[in-house]
Parts: structure tokens; C-alpha cells; sequence
């Protein structure tokens, strides 16, 4: 009787210890816990809501309504039809392309002079990162206002030096809207890929540089078989992450065109917010919401592959 | 002979010079959109917006500065940003360095699941949920407050903000931390006395750039904040350039006010903050 009891009394001690102890282990849990529930609540919640939204008739967003009805792949059938998905897709493609493009060759000039001066480095470096250090929506105010036709200082330096010979509107003109916001956003991004090259180009050994220099190699030569191949890594994910970001761009364009004029400069971002909160096509928008998604995870995947690759190493 | 060198001499002075050249044209262009704002904004109403157009004030004056505070409700909506980015940068540095240590220190289950997820999100544009997340802010009754605006910058800013102290909270020995447990410290009490103080340049850098990641942001701010009580600077701003007899100089100092912040903060921390945003590229 005794024993018994005192051998029962072990058993819910050792439980109540494991219990204890799971509960110790839980609890370990709950510093993540706030952290993944906010992630979860932006970014599961609105793939599977974007899923569901898309395949029902259109809800207004802000102001409540009418009970959607589910539609099937209507939704996506007529972004194709109306040619919304084509269009936006097009121009989101030729605007991160073109910007990622311009900027990156600017960004390893710079990068490479900014590496061979000795003089006043720090004081290029510190001015060279303005435009990326400013707010978007400034620099979209000041580009605005550059390029504005009847007084921007565009129209006024191209006129003087003969390259037109009257004032373009340029931000309203289809022909030259895409253009100049391109421009634009080179000029904003081509500092951060300046940067991040010329860290690159520090971390490259200085043994393999002079190596270089014993062989005779030409300056451009050596740049392209030895120092560039040796920061692959580095430009490798500039690139990727200058085109996700591009490709996300809305602050600038929906400031400086709002997609327009005829539709020529609308992106896939500009289009969602366009389609959900001026016509209130939510169903249209989620679609096109899911296939952003889709190519932004296509992209980040790659990203974290070349990270992962690169950290293993 | 003497002819060789002097064209090596020659050679070296030109190519020597040329590179500075070439430098300070881009230093140019990347200077004159922005100084073109500053100089604006101290022109009188008659010298902007005419042609052609006039580089330097006569009489440069702070009038646009003074005015912009009658001009629009321009001081709601600094209040609202400063505000916005302040609570917005505290609660994320809360939940991420919490997130951060568990990842880093606890040997948790699905550890790296989490940091690759985290990495993806942190990819995604606003635009990419702008619809879903409308949908919830006006279920849970946050539709033009700031707390709405808060709440979802905090879930927007938490992957990468967790990266960051993630790779701080790393290379702090844990040696330190064991010495702590021997002294009877919880692992709560460890993380508050022994890694927070041990990592607050980092904390203060990630806090840095969540203030701004606030700061900046459009798109939520345009959409959830539609009354101007609760418009945030960048919005404000955005309506503005937006309307058809648009005062540029007082914009322009609007836009000057927006942007010391910024300035500001980048000033302080530009060396961590570039090898903090290409630590992960440059990882040996």
C-alpha cells in the first residue's frame, strides 16, 4: 500500500516534470510567435484571400456591399481580353529592364572610378547616394517639376543646347511619357547598385589585381576576364534585387503618370491600385494581384538560392 | 626618351583628370534635381513657374517655409508621419528582436523555414496584398486611423528588420550569454540584459531603417488614409503636386522639411547602414 503509493506519487511527479518541461519548450515558441503571426496575417492570409477573390465577382473594398458570387476563371479571362494583363505586363518588363539596364552600366562606371581615385572619395560617395537617400516621393516631385513643359528645366536645357526645337510635354505625351520616367527612376536607383558595386570591387584581393598588372593585361581587359568575374556574386544579386524592387515600383510612377496617358505607362502595381480603388474591380485586381505574386516569388526564390549557395560556401 | 616619358606623364595627368571629370558629371546629376527643390523653395511666388526659367532668388526668403503651415494641414500630416514611423519602428523592434533571438539562440524547430520565408516576404510588393489587407482593415474597424497604418507596417517591416538583428544577435559570443544562465538569469532576463545592450548599434540601425521603411511608404498611406486627418506626409505631399494651381515653393519646402529626417539619420549611420545592406551579399 505504501509502496504503491509512493510509486504513484513518482509517476505524477515525472509527468507533471515532462509536462513542465514540454510546457519550458513550448514556451520557447512564444518568442517567434508575435513576429510570424503579423508576417502570416500579410502575407498567407492575402495569397489565399487574393485566390478566393479572384475567382468571385467583384466586391466593393472599402465601403461593403453586395454578397459576391463565385465566377470561375472569368476574371482572369477578361484581364487577358481587355488586354490589361498584356499591357501592364509589357511595360513593367521594358521599365525594370531598361532601368536596371542603364543603371547598372552607370553603377560600374562610377564604381570603378570611385575605386581608382585616392582624392576627395569620401566626398563623391557621400554626394553620389543623394537620390537614393531621399524619399521616393521627393524624387518624384522633383522630376515633375524638371520635366514640366512650360517652365521645367528639361525643356529649357535641351532648347538651349538645339536637341528640340519646342517645349515637349513630356509626362503627357505617350510617345515620351515612358521614357521620361525611366529616366527618372535610372537616376534614383543607379546609386545603391554604385555602392553595393564598389563594395564588391574592394573585396576583390588586391594579389590578384597587381597578378593582373604583372601579365601587361589592358585596364579594360583586366576588368573583364579578372576583377569582374571575381564579383559575380555580388553583381549577380544586385541585378535580382534592383529588378524585384523595380519591378514593385509604385511611388514614382503613380506620382509622375498615374499609368497614363493611354494607358502607356501603367505597371502591374499602378494597374492593381487602379483596377481595386478607382473602378472597384477587386476581382480583376486580385487576379492580377496572384500573377504579380507569382513572378516576384519566381525571382525571390532564385535570390535566396544564389544567398543560400553563397553562405554555404 | 625624354619624349616617353613625357607622354606617360601626359597619359597619367589626362586619365588622372578624366576620371574626375567624368565623376563630378555624375555627382551633377545626381545633385540638380534636389538642389533645384532647395532653390525653389526659396524663391518668391514670382520667380517659380515662369520662363524662362530663374536659377538663384533674388532675395531668397523663408516665406515658403512660414506658409506652408496655413497653406495646407501640412501639420497634421508631419504629425501623423512622425507619429506613424515612431510606433510603427518600436513595435517592430520589439517583435523582430524577440523573433531574432528565438531563431538565432533557441535551436526552434523550422528555424530556417522561417528565415527563408521571411526572406520572400520581405520581396513582396504592397501592391501584390493592397487588396486583401483593405479587406481586413475595414473588418477590424482601421480604416483611416493611424493604427491601421501602424499595425501593417509593422507586419511589412518585420522580415527584414528580423534579418538584420538576426545576423547582429549572431556574432555576439555565446559564452557571454552562458555566464548569465549560470547566474541563475531566464532566458527573457538574458536577452533583455545581456544581447540588447550588447547589439544596440545594430538595434539602432534597424530601428533606423524601419523609421524610414514608415516614412516613406505610399501606397498603404494613399489607400488607407484617405481623410486628411490621418494622411501621412507622403500622401499630403502627393495630393499636392496632384492640383492644378500648385504653390511649387512652398511644395518644394515641404518636400525640404520631409526630407531632413532622412537626411539626417543616413548622415549618422552611413557607414553600418551600407555594409549592413550588403553583409548578406558580401558574405565570405
Amino acid at each position: 500500500m505504501d509502496i504503491f503509493k509512493k510509486s504513484k506519487n513518482k509517476t505524477d511527479n515525472m509527468t507533471i516534470a515532462l509536462r513542465f518541461k514540454n510546457l519550458r519548450a513550448m514556451s520557447r515558441y512564444l518568442y517567434i510567435m508575435p513576429a510570424v503571426v503579423l508576417v502570416a496575417l500579410i502575407v498567407i492570409y492575402p495569397i489565399i484571400s487574393n485566390i478566393i477573390n479572384s475567382l468571385q465577382t467583384d466586391k466593393r473594398l472599402l465601403t461593403g456591399g453586395a454578397k459576391p458570387a463565385f465566377v470561375g476563371f472569368s476574371n482572369f479571362i477578361s484581364a487577358w481580353n481587355e488586354g490589361l494583363f498584356q499591357v501592364s505586363l509589357k511595360n513593367s518588363l521594358l521599365f525594370t529592364i531598361s532601368s536596371v539596364a542603364i543603371a547598372f552600366v552607370f553603377g560600374l562606371i562610377i564604381s570603378v572610378l570611385l575605386n581608382r581615385v585616392k582624392r576627395f572619395r569620401v566626398f563623391y560617395r557621400v554626394l553620389i547616394v543623394v537620390p537614393w537617400v531621399i524619399s521616393p516621393m521627393v524624387a518624384a516631385l522633383s522630376w515633375k517639376f524638371l520635366f514640366n513643359d512650360s517652365f521645367g528645366l528639361i525643356n529649357y536645357f535641351f532648347l538651349k543646347i538645339g536637341l528640340i526645337n519646342e517645349k515637349i510635354v513630356w509626362l503627357g505625351n505617350f510617345k515620351t511619357a515612358f521614357m521620361a520616367l525611366t529616366i527618372a527612376n535610372i537616376w534614383r536607383i543607379f546609386p545603391f547598385i554604385t555602392i553595393m558595386l564598389l563594395a564588391g570591387l574592394q573585396s576583390v584581393s588586391k594579389d590578384i589585381e597587381e597578378a593582373a598588372e604583372i601579365d601587361g593585361a589592358g585596364l579594360v581587359q583586366k576588368y573583364i576576364h579578372i576583377i569582374l568575374p571575381q564579383m559575380k556574386h555580388v553583381i549577380i544579386i544586385v541585378i535580382l534585387l534592383q529588378f524585384i524592387w523595380n519591378f514593385n515600383e509604385f511611388t514614382v510612377i503613380q506620382t509622375l503618370t498615374q499609368g497614363g496617358p493611354a494607358d502607356s505607362t501603367v505597371v502591374l502595381p499602378v494597374l492593381i491600385h487602379k483596377l481595386g480603388f478607382k473602378y472597384w474591380r477587386a476581382g480583376t485586381a486580385s487576379a492580377l494581384s496572384l500573377i504579380l505574386s507569382l513572378i516576384i516569388l519566381i525571382l525571390s526564390s532564385l535570390y535566396l538560392r544564389i544567398v543560400g549557395r553563397k553562405s554555404d560556401e | 626618351m625624354n619624349s616617353h616619358m613625357n607622354i606617360n606623364i601626359f597619359k597619367k595627368t589626362v586619365l588622372g583628370s578624366l576620371k574626375h571629370i567624368v565623376l563630378i558629371i555624375f555627382i551633377i546629376i545626381a545633385i540638380v534635381p534636389i538642389a533645384w527643390i532647395i532653390l525653389t523653395s526659396f524663391k518668391s511666388t514670382s520667380e517659380v513657374a515662369v520662363w524662362p526659367p530663374i536659377f538663384f532668388p533674388k532675395h531668397p526668403s523663408f516665406v515658403a517655409y512660414l506658409k506652408i503651415w496655413e497653406y495646407a494641414p501640412f501639420g497634421i500630416f508631419l504629425k501623423n508621419s512622425v507619429i506613424v514611423s515612431l510606433f510603427a519602428g518600436t513595435f517592430t523592434i520589439i517583435c523582430s528582436s524577440m523573433a531574432a533571438y528565438g531563431l538565432a539562440r533557441l535551436n526552434l524547430r523550422g528555424t530556417k523555414f522561417i528565415l527563408s520565408a521571411f526572406l520572400i516576404s520581405q520581396m513582396f510588393p504592397g501592391a501584390s496584398i493592397i487588396i486583401p489587407v483593405a479587406q481586413m482593415i475595414v473588418k477590424m474597424d482601421l480604416y483611416n486611423t493611424l493604427t491601421g497604418l501602424i499595425l501593417i507596417y509593422t507586419a511589412f517591416l518585420i522580415p527584414f528588420s528580423t534579418w538584420m538583428l538576426y545576423g547582429y544577435f549572431r556574432t555576439i559570443p555565446k559564452e557571454l550569454e552562458e555566464a548569465a544562465f549560470i547566474d541563475g538569469c531566464s532566458r527573457g532576463r538574458s536577452l533583455i540584459k545581456v544581447i540588447l545592450p550588447l547589439s544596440l548599434p545594430g538595434l539602432g540601425a534597424t530601428f533606423i531603417f524601419c523609421f524610414l521603411g514608415a516614412w516613406n511608404e505610399y501606397l498603404f498611406a494613399l489607400v488607407f488614409a484617405n481623410d486628411y486627418t490621418v494622411r501621412t506626409l507622403p500622401v499630403g505631399l502627393g495630393t499636392l503636386i496632384g492640383q492644378f494651381n500648385t504653390s511649387w515653393e512652398r511644395l518644394s519646402a515641404a518636400a525640404i522639411i520631409f526630407s531632413i529626417p532622412p537626411l539626417i539619420l543616413f548622415l549618422l549611420l552611413e557607414r553600418s547602414l551600407v555594409s549592413g545592406l550588403t553583409a548578406g551579399a558580401m558574405k565570405e
